[in-house]
């Protein structure tokens, strides 16, 4: 794909107006972006990775910046956003390493991954988090943001707070009903 | 307002309670919340939980290794280091990391170690605990087959390292490969395995992961353990988790795991067993007992849980013969599916193994008599398979025979002085297993001969107080020789028992013993060809019989069927004939009905009628032995077989191709199913079978069949032998017809040149050997080489079997061939026209040879230009 230095400012103004086009543009920009940054720190690292996506997001964040594609003062929305395509970038990566462990799109399994245990159940929740999201937005779609930025993104409840411009009291209150809400689903 | 909606609002305004007030708030609500209240209680009462574990605090740890990802050895440098070490080169990867050739960084140490760098994504959070405890363990792990662990552990950024002895070699299956090791020297190193192994057991070390790959020769031609508990290490458990044994096992190659590997079940030493039986499998056999040639693995993983693996002794390996019987039982024993089955430990397991090299029994048989003395063969089989000379099948048989001979005497009897002298012989076959120990006779590959030629000895200074036992074991001797084909061996052992027997008083009850060895020293003397020394022998030994009442008319009818047998190897088909009428005679006192035996005269009437060319009574005859023979030794019989074999030459004589044809395979049948498919009988009748496909013109069979009864006899009679080169012979015949005409030429001449060096020439197939050279130098045109080497093809039948044979013909046809290639048609004339006569009245007018003769009188006649004859001859030639 050609690298098409798509304004992302003006697309999270669009967004921010409600135009879903915007969204979905906004989506694809970053997504590729923050899916190569994953994929390079995890080769990069090669073990059993804690995936700083905070980090991930905010050295995106300053690369849209460099690259002239969003402006300083927006990185509060951007961050907003940021928590929803982390969340699609580890949920592929997860879907990813599982299958690849169960055979999947490749014919011939190098047991090395074969062999990767650790962490398999632990993945699999990442999945089962990703899924119980849907319910969760039956009760507050505020709660499944929060879950966004604070779990996918990897944020503070303070972070939270900034990227969602709520109190971080809010945020608190907000983690603790979606944590007591998923631990119905997967505890 | 739905259910998930109210359930947001009520958790607010309970989480707005303090904690210990929550539940009472709940119970508090009026009842339009009642149906909600049970769930909400649930919600509230995970709280303290979902603190304390910090539920979806932070994101799993992702393993970063990926099929494209990591590509082992990408992840390391030459000259960087690792923990306190540096890396010099690669030496190789696998399923777990990468291997370097290292050398300690602070110079601690000069010597190269080698370092494992496992992949960082098999681990779990605590490896750093465990590789500190393992490694005390695994450190202490001293014995000089297992590769010293060093040193383990995680650098500073988390890769884990282990520090291993360096072992320069190669893995043990290519080390055997390589230098065609003997079985022995492969027990040898298997031996080595299982110790170290037992070693590593006695300090509750589980290796989980044995397979040539971790078994490496050095160049010392010593066995190292690579690896050792590292499977174990690198297995990441935790406690109160489920066993991760079961994912551990797919990093292996699942051609060593055992069952209950593969089911995840617990490893224990069994496991170990069971993978050692596999790699012993491997060693003997060349391949694994499950190899699947297009399986996946799943199919690989069903075979190990359910099939039954095929025996060592089944596989088509050299060595086949010397694997049946104790070897097959141990392999067998290590690989059996159930854990509690196998060997308990290692060391019992190499226990046996050690006793079946030194020849004692083993273990994982039931101990007696019989098996011990068979155990005295059997390891003859081990050193003369290795040596690839004879056929041991036979010596078992004999051995087991000849000493039950004695235990049969001495009861029904008392031929022998008494039990005593049965356990003498029984101890002595026992001590004779000693004459080969492994440490006696190292680096030597010893021959059945040798050890025959050590007891031989034995006999005569440490026995010779008990003149009954040595007499005995001499006889016992004899007979092995005998089936060993050693007959020379066999009639000088036989002779001493005779002279021993001789120089006791003459009355009975030595004169059954008497008789027994000259019986014995003539049956050899028949095998040697030697009639009619052997023809007073027997008729001495019949006179004894007759002297001893009550007469024995089984034994004496048996001792006439011998001396029938001496007039026949003399072609005194007029002396035979008498002699077997005799012997049935005899038999009919008997009350008791044995068909055995009149089956077997029954045969030997039916082969004087074929001898003599009476074809059509010989197979009626041959049909009536088999019915005797049937009902005597019952259906699946090698004598059986043998009889059919028979029936089908005598059958495929007379130009009856379809029933000779059913006969042989019949015959195969039988022997494939009772003698294994890679028994010399089975060559031998594929050879005769070859033969018949040639007469009928069926050269793609017969190259069929010629080729797998070479592959047979070679490796279980070895080229030297005499049907060995019968079949070689008729597979370049073979050849021949199908106009490979120098393939043959080679291969006669090979043939030919090994029996000239045995000094074997005066017999009827030396002569068969060179008219099939002089025939295929004919085809090439070669006339002046054919015409010298049908001469000799003459003199040599002439020699053996005379004028009147069918095969005077044959040879005659030939060298009127050569003749007629050479322009001599006069001399050729005569050959041919008798070689016609004699043809068709032998074998018939429209017999395909006779035809085939006929042809040659046609060519002759027209290269001599008389189209006159040629014209007449055509229509015998069928043109």
């Amino acid at each position: 794909m050609t690298e098409v230095a798509t304004d992302l400012t003006d697309l999270i103004h669009r967004a921010q107006r409600g135009d879903t086009d915007a969204v979905d543009a906004l989506f694809e920009t970053v997504y590729p972006e923050l899916r190569r940054m994953a994929r390079c720190r995890l080769r990069k690292h090669q073990r059993n990775t804690l995936l700083d996506t905070t980090e991930l997001v905010h050295e995106s964040y300053l690369r849209f910046v460099q690259t002239g594609r969003l402006r300083l003062e927006d990185r509060t929305h951007f961050m907003g956003y940021a928590g929803r395509i982390m969340r699609s970038v580890i949920v592929d990566t997860v879907r990813e390493r599982l299958a690849k462990r169960r055979g999947g799109d490749r014919a011939s399994v190098t047991l090395d991954s074969q062999v990767a245990a650790p962490g398999a159940d632990a993945m699999a929740q990442v999945l089962e988090v990703h899924e119980a999201l849907d319910g969760l937005a039956r009760v507050d779609p505020r709660l499944v943001q929060v879950v966004e930025l604070r779990y996918f993104a990897g944020m503070t409840d303070a972070q939270v707070a900034e990227s969602m411009g709520i109190a971080e009291r809010t945020v608190r209150r907000d983690w603790e009903k979606a944590r007591l809400l998923l631990a119905e689903r997967l505890l | 307002m739905s259910d998930d909606s109210r359930i947001g609002t009520l958790l607010d305004s309970a989480l707005d309670q303090p904690s210990e007030r929550r539940l009472a708030w709940v119970d508090g609500l009026d009842a339009s919340h009642d149906a909600l209240k049970p769930r909400l209680r649930a919600l509230l009462s995970r709280a303290p939980e979902i603190e304390s574990r910090d539920f979806l605090g932070s994101l799993p740890a992702f393993d970063g290794t990926d099929a494209d990802d990591a590509e082992p050895g990408t992840s390391a440098a030459a000259g960087e280091r690792v923990g306190p070490y540096q890396l010099q080169r690669p030496l190789g990867a696998g399923g777990m990391g990468t291997v370097w050739l290292a050398t300690r960084a602070d110079g601690l140490f000069e010597r190269s170690i080698a370092l494992k760098l496992p992949h960082r994504g098999m681990f779990r959070a605590d490896l750093a605990e465990r590789m500190a405890r393992e490694r005390g363990i695994l450190a202490g792990l001293d014995h000089p087959h297992i590769a010293r662990l060093y040193d383990a552990g995680l650098t500073a950024d988390g890769q884990p390292y282990l520090a291993l002895e360096y072992v320069e070699g190669v893995a043990i299956d290519e080390y055997c490969r390589r230098r065609n090791c003997d079985l022995r020297e492969r027990l040898r190193l298997f031996l080595q395995v299982a110790d170290a192994v037992a070693s590593a057991h006695a300090r509750l070390v589980v290796h989980r992961d044995l397979k040539p790959a971790n078994i490496i020769v050095g160049k010392d031609g010593n066995v190292r353990l690579l690896d050792f508990g590292i499977a174990k290490l690198l297995d990441a458990q935790v406690p109160g988790e489920a066993p991760l044994t079961q994912l551990s096992v797919h990093a292996m190659t699942p051609d060593y795991a055992s069952p209950e590997q593969i089911l995840g079940e617990p490893v224990t030493i069994a496991s170990d067993v069971y993978s050692l039986g596999v790699v012993l499998y491997e060693l003997l056999t060349g391949e694994r007992p499950y190899r699947l040639r297009r399986g996946t693995r799943g199919a690989l993983e069903d075979a190990i849980l359910q099939s039954d693996p095929r025996r060592p002794s089944d596989m088509p390996t050299p060595s086949a013969r010397a694997l049946r019987g104790d070897l097959d039982t141990i392999v067998l024993k290590a690989l059996h599916k159930q854990a509690g089955e196998r060997y308990a430990t290692v060391n019992a397991f190499a226990d046996d193994v050690r006793r079946h090299l030194e020849g004692r029994p083993v273990l994982a048989r039931p101990d007696s008599a019989w098996y011990r003395a068979s155990r005295f063969v059997r390891r003859n089989r081990l050193a003369v398979a290795t040596a690839g000379i004879v056929a041991f099948a036979l010596v078992t048989a004999a051995i087991v025979a000849s000493v039950g001979l004695v235990h049969a005497r001495a009861a029904e009897r008392r031929a022998l002085a008494d039990a005593e002298t049965t356990r003498q012989v029984s101890r002595f076959m026992v001590d004779l297993f000693k004459v080969s120990d492994p440490g006696e006779a190292r680096g030597n590959s010893i021959t059945a001969r040798e050890i025959l030629d050590k007891a031989s000895s034995r006999v005569t200074t440490e026995l010779s107080t008990a003149p009954d036992v040595r007499a005995a074991l001499l006889a016992t001797m004899a007979d092995v020789y005998s089936k060993l084909g050693l007959y020379e061996d066999a009639l000088k052992h036989g002779t001493s028992a005779l002279d021993l027997r001789r120089a006791k008083s003459p009355e009975s009850p030595g004169a059954l013993e008497l008789a027994t060895s000259l019986d014995q020293v003539g049956t050899t003397l028949s095998a040697l060809r030697r009639g009619k020394e052997a023809i007073p022998l027997h008729e001495e030994s019949v006179s004894l019989r007759r002297s001893v009442a009550p007469v024995d008319p089984v034994a004496l009818s048996r001792t006439l069927l011998n001396l029938a047998v001496a007039h026949y190897v003399e072609e005194d088909f007029d002396g035979t004939l008498p002699v077997l009428l005799e012997a049935r005679a005899e038999l009919a006192r008997d009350p008791r009905p044995n068909p055995e035996l009149v089956g077997e005269i029954t045969k030997y009437l039916a082969g004087i009628r074929q001898e003599k060319g009476e074809l059509a009574q010989s197979i009626d005859i041959y049909r009536e032995a088999l019915v005797l023979l049937r009902d005597g030794f019952g259906e699946d019989h090698p004598i059986v077989a043998g009889a059919l074999g028979d029936l089908a030459i005598a059958l495929k004589d007379a130009g009856r191709y379809d029933e000779a044809e059913a006969a042989y395979l019949e015959s195969l049948d039988i022997q494939r199913r009772v003698l294994g498919p890679r028994h010399p009988d089975v060559g031998n009748a594929l050879n005769n079978l070859t033969v018949m496909y040639m007469d009928v013109g069926k050269f793609d069979r017969a190259l069929a069949s010629a080729q797998e009864g070479t592959n047979i006899l070679r490796a279980a009679l070895g080229d030297a032998h005499d049907t060995t080169n019968v079949m070689r012979l008729n597979l370049a015949r073979v050849h021949t017809q199908l106009g490979h005409f120098d393939i043959a030429e080679a291969e006669f001449r090979s043939i030919l040149a090994l029996r000239r060096e045995a000094g074997s020439t005066d017999n009827i197939s030396f002569a068969v050997m060179v008219d099939a050279l002089a025939d295929v130098l004919n085809k090439q045109g070669k006339f002046a080489d054919a015409h010298r080497f049908a001469r000799e093809a003459t003199v040599a039948t002439e020699k053996t079997i005379g004028k009147e044979h069918w095969r005077w013909a044959g040879v005659n046809r030939t060298l009127g061939v050569s003749l007629t290639g050479l322009k001599r048609f006069a001399e050729a004339e005569p050959l041919l026209l008798g070689s016609y006569a004699l043809m068709s009245e032998k074998r018939g007018e429209s017999h395909r040879q006779t035809q085939l003769t006929a042809k040659r009188i046609v060519e002759m006649y027209s290269g001599w230009k008389r189209p006159a004859k040629a014209k007449e001859w055509q229509v015998r030639a069928g043109q």
